[in-house]
């Protein structure tokens, strides 16, 4: 190698400092590099599934700020999401702000996939109370190396302060947490009434609302249908849009007989 | 037998600067109580050099020293310093026993034996022995002076002779440093009655009546005291010379008795001035972790449990009880810990002193399992779930658990716990394919039979639909007609009730007023596309929005 070119390479490597990563080539190639949703269409959409080791958002639509209960089917994309995660055999947590979290649709969600009743117990579930809880929980399990997907889940739909966390939330904070992500090898995913992570965010899904579906008379909830929009992706077109339809396939905690 | 001697001269002031390291260099007295008219009971060696001395009050040593820092005798920081003196014994032999408190000029040394028989295999002599011990003693902030000998008390002579040599020592030459005087000493056993005969009687440490009897017959050395015959001693002076006696003869030839062994440690603080505000807290608390840290290193032991002690300043008293997930040394988490703790619940006036006391648990070593993907170390998880249920409460940090009963609002949260059953992991897409050579089925070495992941279903359109809960649930309005929800006010969506599918009655706990449900539920859809589930609970006679779907 000639004088110059070396030199120029100890600056490079001076400069990438932590970035470099110890081990061979082989090794980084054949680490896996995202987590499927379980839903082929979407996959195909995000390019395989949500990055390992990133920040991605699942969000509704910016304009729906004042209209956020919308049925848009974030919530079921990011239990999918963690249906299919939780299917490998390792852990994963859900930091619940909204103290929304349902074990009875995660299950249903687990079971969809063909998985196990006993996957539901390798998820850690965080109730935080408020805001700064939520943070501060997130941000400690995301220390934590070996779990592999964590859902930050800041959908308040009852809290009349939500637009206040949004603002607490700075841009700093998500650079932190995507720094945590990269550091642990941690597929954080934040689901959101509105998209709050900025341009840290290394994918965001926005979700809409489509048509909704009861089966004849008498009525039952089939489906919901809904659109999924891909606003931002490092490495891919953005603006791509795959229909989706979120199915009730059988709601075993409420409807089977006796219960 | 040997038995090796630990003896800390003025337990006072180590006790003063264990817990405030930082005034080690400057001059330093501590006083028998507040204010001043109390006398000083211990002085630095900086503040000996400035001519302050014992037994002055504090405005004469302000006199002579203006610089001088002064602090209160603590008894709480004695009893700890005590306790650490035991633990640094107890790390060298099974058998260790605390001397009991001494008196008159040496009532404020501090004594612990321990057995230094057999000692050859682990610490080949016994100079090495009394190295590591002065070493270990001075790493936890109690500096002293090591004698090994074959008893008890001809230990704790020699100790005491060194202690007092080496005060002569420094108060003859100032400007050498210290460390040229050595700090153990090795006694022979042939050699031991050439050593006490002709040490001063006082440092037998008679009681002051026969110190006085002693001094009127004109015995001032062991050795005179040796000559006198001792029948006739005991019937003149009573029998207590005897045992002062048989001290000075090296008689008592019984081991060390083994104090009982308790796995809970105690560090405590006396504070100057009370403290209100939670940073202060955190430096006191950080030193008492700190000091806990080192016993509970010197003892091979893990923290399982804290209890914090707070006296605040109107007289109440405070104690919180914090579990740690994993027997831990290390201090950074068990400092998280308490000060999360103070955090959540702040005391509710100044505090005036802090104790902290820990339960050890022997250390767990960990070994990761072949079978199980990469998961975080069983010590890391449950330091993380120690912290979140410190945040958030024990109550709010699990894995979610199906519950048995019909309630629509019930959920179940169990502790959270890494799996020990081996889930074979899925490969993830996006896993690039490695150039091996291709090898027929047929020809393949026979894998053991391993679990088999569940097999994907065929591709869906979409997931499966999912719910939000809403935890309490929202009350809303709603209008019937013809018995049917047809209109919705509520704080999450409002407006025509486009399609409405339900009920689906829910009643259960018939038996218990308290208890008992009836909820009618319902799954709406709004004008604007928002699926709700709505319920109307019989019980309360009221509409509410219990869940979104999502």
């Amino acid at each position: 190698m000639l004088p110059g070119r070396s030199e120029a390479l100890e600056a490079l490597l001076v400069d990438l400092g932590s970035q470099i990563q110890k081990g061979s080539a082989r090794a980084v190639a054949d680490a896996p590099r995202w987590h499927p949703t379980g839903v082929h269409a979407l996959d195909r959409l995000l390019g395989g599934g949500f990055p390992i080791g990133r920040l991605s958002e699942i969000c509704g639509p910016a304009e729906a700020t004042l209209h956020p209960g919308q049925s848009a089917g974030r919530t079921a994309v990011a239990q999918g999401l963690l249906a299919e995660t939780l299917a490998g055999g390792v852990l994963a947590a859900w930091i619940d702000l909204a103290d929304a979290f349902d074990p009875g649709s995660a299950l249903g969600a687990i079971r969809a996939r063909g998985g196990e009743d006993r996957d539901l117990d390798r998820l850690l579930w965080v109730r935080a109370r408020d805001a700064d809880e939520a943070l501060r929980c997130c941000e400690r399990v995301m220390r934590t190396e070996g779990f592999e997907l964590v859902v930050f889940d800041l959908f308040r739909l009852s809290s009349p302060s939500e637009n206040g966390f949004r603002l607490r939330l700075k841009d700093v904070t998500w650079l932190r947490l995507a720094r945590l992500a990269a550091g642990t090898r941690t597929t954080l995913v934040v689901v959101a009434d509105t998209p709050v992570t900025g341009s840290r965010a290394e994918l965001v899904l926005e979700m809409r609302p489509g048509d909704v579906r009861f089966h004849s008379a008498p009525p039952l909830l089939e489906s919901i249908g809904t659109e999924a929009v891909l606003r931002r992706h490092r490495s891919r077109p953005t603006g791509e849009k795959v229909q989706l339809r979120s199915s009730l396939e059988v709601d075993a905690m409420r409807k089977e007989p006796g219960r | 037998m040997r038995v090796g001697c630990l003896l800390v001269p003025d337990l006072p002031l180590q006790a003063t600067l264990r817990a405030e390291p930082e005034l080690r260099a400057q001059p330093l007295a501590i006083t028998s109580g507040p204010g001043n008219r109390a006398e000083i009971v211990a002085v630095s060696e900086e503040a000996a050099r400035e001519a302050v001395r014992p037994g002055q009050t504090l405005p004469q040593a302000r006199a002579v020293c203006p610089r001088i820092e002064v602090r209160v005798a603590s008894p709480v920081l004695e009893r700890t310093t005590r306790e650490t003196l035991l633990d640094v014994a107890l790390s060298l032999s099974p058998r260790a026993e605390l001397a009991p408190r001494g008196s008159g000029f040496f009532a404020s040394e501090g004594v612990v034996f321990v057995d230094a028989s057999g000692i050859r295999a682990l610490h080949g002599d016994e100079s090495t022995f009394a190295s590591v011990f002065h070493a270990r003693a001075e790493r936890a902030g109690t500096p002293g002076f090591i004698a090994i000998a074959s008893s008890r008390g001809v230990s704790r002579l020699a100790a005491r002779h060194l202690a007092l040599a080496s005060l002569h020592h420094r108060a003859s030459t100032p400007d050498r440093a210290i460390d040229d005087f050595p700090t153990t000493r090795i006694l022979p056993r042939e050699r031991e009655v050439a050593f006490l005969e002709p040490l001063p009687i006082d440092l037998l440490d008679p009681d002051d009546r026969t110190a006085e009897s002693l001094t009127r017959f004109g015995v001032r050395r062991i050795r005179e005291l040796l000559r006198l015959p001792r029948r006739d001693l005991a019937a003149r002076l009573g029998p207590g010379l005897l045992e002062l006696v048989a001290r000075a003869r090296g008689e008592e030839d019984e081991p060390p008795i083994p104090e009982p062994r308790t796995t809970t440690l105690e560090e405590g603080q006396d504070l100057e001035a009370p403290i209100a505000a939670l940073e202060p807290l955190t430096f006191v608390l950080r030193g008492l972790v700190s000091r806990l840290g080192e016993r509970l290193a010197l003892r091979g032991l893990g923290c399982i449990e804290l209890r914090l002690g707070l006296l605040l300043e109107n007289g109440a008293r405070q104690s919180r009880r914090i579990g740690v997930a994993t027997p831990t040394q290390d201090e950074r988490v068990l400092l998280r810990l308490l000060r999360l703790t103070v955090e959540r619940a702040p005391p509710m006036a100044p505090i005036e002193s802090v104790t902290l006391a820990c339960e050890g648990l022997a250390l767990r070593r960990e070994q990761l399992d072949l079978f199980l993907p990469r998961g975080p170390s069983p010590s890391d998880l449950d330091q993380t779930l120690a912290e979140l249920a410190s945040i958030c409460g024990e109550d709010r940090v699990g894995a979610p658990e199906i519950v048995d009963t019909h309630r629509p609002d019930a959920f179940g949260l169990k502790p959270f716990r890494r799996p020990r059953t081996a889930t074979p992991r899925r490969k993830t897409s996006g896993r690039k394919r490695t150039n091996a050579p291709s090898v027929p089925v047929s020809a393949r070495p026979q894998a053991p039979a391993r679990p088999q992941a569940p097999t994907r279903p065929p591709s869906r359109r979409g997931p499966r639909l999912s719910i939000r809960a809403l935890r309490p649930p929202l009350r809303a309005e709603v209008r019937l007609v013809n018995g049917r929800p047809a209109h919705l006010r509520s704080a999450l969506g409002r407006g025509e009730i486009v399609t409405a599918a339900g009920p689906w009655r829910t009643t259960g706990h018939w038996w218990s007023k308290a208890a008992h449900f009836a909820v009618d539920h319902y799954d709406v859809q709004l004008a604007d596309g928002t699926v709700l589930r709505l319920a109307f609970d019989w019980k309360r006679k009221c509409w509410q929005v219990d869940g979104l779907y999502d």
